[in-house]
């Protein structure tokens, strides 16, 4: 019997070592556009084109040339896309995540006439596809004053229905009774809100972020049609013009991605248990 | 106890107060989701000159895309529609596919796994235009690795007609995998062990495994992903935009010229803003106006899962 089992076990072991190198070679595969990308970017122009000869990833030479060229470009600044970049980032987390959280309270912890009825009617309104409105989007933002502006890109992000119904249903889950005792010291709704409640959404709330994070910093139809201006730009139009405009040289292509890309990789690599998490959607939405 | 009821009497009198909490979200979901989106469906129906008030014209719009065939817009209906449909029935069921097994194969936790599951994610994290910076380089006819590595000479991937296909849903699915991952992955954290281990007891082998414990237990996880993967597909512009400009022209209808990997977001984006034939902003809207209701139906049936689930 006992050996049996050692057998059993041993037979595992090497089945997961298979299965490892199997996923070694998968994700080789994977990461090589993130890599080739990476070491292209630091080539000189002839070594690129020499590349079908000599069939070297790394490169022999190392050159800054491609980073001088992106950075000093004459009609955009990558410093100032990825500057804007940030900006919208962190306006839109903080104000979905605060407007969010008020109106996930607002449905869990009051009772009034027709709040199931209200919340999935904004839920279901919430479904109207961002398509229908984006002609329209540009004449309204034009009126308003805020084409070629940051808020054009923030507003219509902001009020996403989706997580009001996440926080709600986490929210399910919290007893009530921390509440009802700050209540009883005399808190006020907001104060007990963003100091009893807060808190204990730490874990869904850190979800909305990261959800949040990657949408704003990855935004494109509509940040490319309401920014005219390139200097102006958040980081994912920036890097489409380079694209238009580089052609032949995928290195200096390269070298703008690879600037545009590090400070996403740095977050990733600081919250990567966050990222990691991911959604327990099951759970999530039964409560 | 009876201040607790005195306290929640309190609560009771000012009625307005959940709506306070309400209210800012509502607000700024009113004017800035809500009411371009009406705005959109009313355009639809309209004549719009931009730097005009738009003109009612009912159907007009729907016919003419519908069944004027000597009218551009609709051969880009036809094309763009068919285009993005072939999209997400070929892209959307790998979205689904590779992540479940990356996922399956991660949970196993074998050696390394922690280093694997950081790469596979990777990709979700970065920009379109960076996935296509990258991306372009790699399929690049004379410089790209995919064609030097693998020998493959002169293959020019931006124009032959399959291969476009292929590549663009390669990346699409190198991009859409890690959200879609590391749902399945906590839906898969979710199901207990002594489960597993009582049907490997039993006698079950992998694959029996797979279809009757654990795809169960990720009906939910998949439905979601689905419809969300399928919402983001149909979606799409900017990887056939970034690749390849919506391919080469593989056909001239009426004097109109087909791309091969045009899809109905291009075409509307075109009407609505910058298109080479002008712009009609009055049929972008009902173009999108289409699209949207198909995606509509998409979330409808997600919505009814939902509450059916809750």
């Amino acid at each position: 019997m006992e050996k049996r089992r050692t057998k059993m076990l041993q037979k595992r072991n090497l089945s997961a070592w298979l299965l490892s190198m199997v996923l070694a070679v998968i994700a080789v595969c994977w990461i090589m556009p993130v890599v080739a990308g990476a070491f292209t970017s630091f080539k000189s122009n002839l070594e690129v084109k020499m590349f079908a000869r000599d069939l070297n990833l790394i490169p022999h030479n190392w050159t800054l040339e491609n980073y001088e060229y992106v950075v000093n470009y004459p009609t955009l600044s990558i410093y100032k896309a990825m500057g804007n970049t940030v900006i919208v980032c962190i306006v839109s987390i903080v104000l979905t995540l605060l407007l969010c959280t008020m109106s996930a309270y607002g449905f869990e912890r009051f009772e009034f006439k027709g709040k199931e009825t209200l919340f999935w009617t904004l839920f279901t309104l919430s479904s109207i596809p961002n398509v229908v409105a984006l002609v329209p989007q540009y004449t309204f933002y034009t009126w308003l004053g805020w084409i070629d502006r940051l808020p054009s890109i923030i507003a219509p992000t902001v009020a996403d229905v989706f997580y009001i119904f996440l926080i709600r249903n986490f929210m399910k889950g919290i007893p009530k009774e921390l509440e009802e005792a700050a209540r009883i010291d005399g808190a006020g709704e907001l104060k007990i809100l963003a100091l009893v409640e807060a808190p204990l959404l730490k874990p869904v709330l850190t979800i909305v972020g990261i959800f949040k994070f990657s949408g704003a910093w990855n935004d494109f139809l509509w940040p490319s049609i309401a920014i005219t201006t390139p200097t102006h730009s958040t980081i994912t139009p920036a890097i489409r013009l380079l694209n238009d405009s580089y052609g032949g040289m995928p290195e200096r292509l390269l070298a703008g991605c690879m600037l545009a890309m590090l400070p996403t990789l740095v977050v990733y690599l600081v919250f990567r248990k966050q990222f990691l998490k991911g959604l327990d959607v099951g759970s999530g939405v039964k409560g | 106890m009876q201040e607790m009821k005195k306290k929640n009497r309190k609560r009771m009198r000012h009625w307005y107060v959940p709506f306070l909490f309400l209210l800012p979200h509502l607000i700024v979901f009113v004017c800035f989701n809500l009411f371009p989106s009406l705005a959109g469906i009313y355009a639809a129906f309209t004549k719009w000159d931009l730097g005009k008030a738009p003109q009612w014209i009912g159907l007009e719009n729907l016919k003419t895309i519908f069944t004027d065939q000597s009218s551009l817009f609709y051969w880009e209906l036809r094309w763009g529609l068919r285009n993005t449909c072939l999209f997400v029935l070929i892209a959307v069921p790998f979205r689904i596919i590779v992540p479940l097994l990356l996922a399956a194969a991660l949970n196993s936790k074998c050696p390394g796994y922690k280093l694997y599951q950081t790469i596979f994610y990777l990709p979700a994290l970065l920009s379109l235009s960076v996935v296509m910076g990258a991306w372009n380089y790699m399929f690049n006819t004379n410089y790209g690795i995919i064609n030097n590595f693998l020998g493959l000479g002169n293959l020019s991937w931006t124009k032959t007609v399959p291969l476009n296909w292929a590549a663009i849903i390669i990346i699409t699915v190198w991009w859409g995998t890690g959200s879609n991952m590391v749902i399945y992955q906590a839906a898969l954290a979710g199901i207990p062990a002594d489960i597993l281990e009582a049907s490997r007891v039993d006698g079950a082998n992998c694959v029996q495994r797979f279809f009757r414990i654990v795809l169960p237990a990720m009906k939910y996880p998949i439905s979601y992903t689905l419809a969300m993967s399928m919402i983001a597909e149909f979606n799409v512009w900017g990887q056939p935009g970034m690749f390849n400009k919506g391919g080469p022209v593989v056909e001239i209808v009426n004097g109109f010229a087909r791309n091969s990997n045009m899809m109905l977001m291009q075409y509307i984006r075109d009407a609505g803003f910058q298109g080479a034939y002008g712009s009609n902003p009055g049929i972008a809207s009902a173009m999108a106006l289409i699209l949207g209701c198909i995606m509509v139906v998409v979330s409808l049936i997600q919505v009814h899962l939902m509450q059916k689930n809750s």
